[in-house]
């Protein structure tokens, strides 16, 4: 097993890691976080394609992937701390009503 | 010595995401998920992607980490206590993603892999790619992060409840 192969299969275990814990976690920060993990072993695999081949694509697709990533992070830990202001609590479970409630 | 360096960078990648997916407190979370970036960010830089590594060490590890690390400060309801996190459908959740390593696995035993050449790693082709062939994604991605700054803000800033 070359040390591509190995880069691989790290890739594809990241990226199952990530799947289970935005499965199976309640909290919405450690969703996030599993999202960031997945999104990684994505930019993992790029960079080894790239490193394969010649040209640069691999590496400004990553680039691309780590933008679009912050962007998503940005948003996504506003919502939750918006949610958490107003239902008090990060659980999404817990988030079951969408009227005011006097 | 490089390749030590990169099977030692493997193993702590993939220790910390066994541990980001065991672990109870989110805020230890938080600190495996660091150690996982900053130890991908040097395989990058072996794998000649050196910009990509310094981009993974700046944004990833100081930025959205300092966000994630906010957010479990404020989102902690008792103070003095830990976040702590519960899972469920674990059963369910452990066989997809079994199923789904099963099936990368395969699909890349499967697969040939082409290799042609060596990337550079120099800086400036990239830079240069990054003005020509990938210009118009590189303003579109400017816009992005312009609009989900405004966006963040706008969602986490207190504005008054009864506003119509």
């Amino acid at each position: 097993m070359t040390i591509n192969d190995l880069l691989f299969y790290l890739s594809a275990f990241l990226f199952c890691c990530g799947l289970l814990i935005v499965f199976t976690k309640k909290n919405a920060i450690m969703v996030l976080m599993g999202i960031e993990l997945m999104l990684n072993a994505a930019n993992l695999n790029l960079v080894v394609f790239n490193h394969q081949q010649s040209g640069l694509d691999g590496q400004l697709t990553a680039l691309f992937v780590i933008l679009v990533a912050v962007c998503e992070a940005a948003v996504g830990i506003a919502i939750v701390l918006r949610v958490y202001q107003y239902y008090q609590t990060a659980v999404p479970d817990q988030v079951s009503e969408l009227k005011e409630h006097d | 010595m490089e390749e030590l360096l990169l099977y030692l960078l493997i193993g702590v990648v993939a220790l910390s995401a066994l541990t980001l997916v065991f672990v109870r407190q989110v805020f230890y979370a938080a600190l495996a998920l660091l150690a996982c970036l900053i130890a991908l960010a040097g395989i990058y830089g072996i794998m000649q992607a050196g910009f990509l590594a310094v981009v993974q060490l700046m944004i990833y590890a100081g930025g959205v980490l300092v966000l994630i690390v906010v957010a479990i400060v404020v989102t902690n309801r008792e103070a003095g206590q830990p976040l702590r996190v519960q899972s469920h459908h674990r059963l369910i959740g452990f066989c997809v993603a079994a199923l789904l390593a099963y099936l990368l696995a395969t699909a890349y035993h499967q697969t040939e892999m082409a290799h042609s050449g060596v990337t550079s790693k120099e800086l400036k082709p990239l830079g240069e790619a990054l003005f020509t062939t990938y210009a118009a994604p590189f303003e579109i991605g400017g816009v992005l992060l312009l609009v989900s700054l405004i966006g963040a803000a706008l969602t986490a800033s207190a504005f008054k409840k009864s506003a119509p």
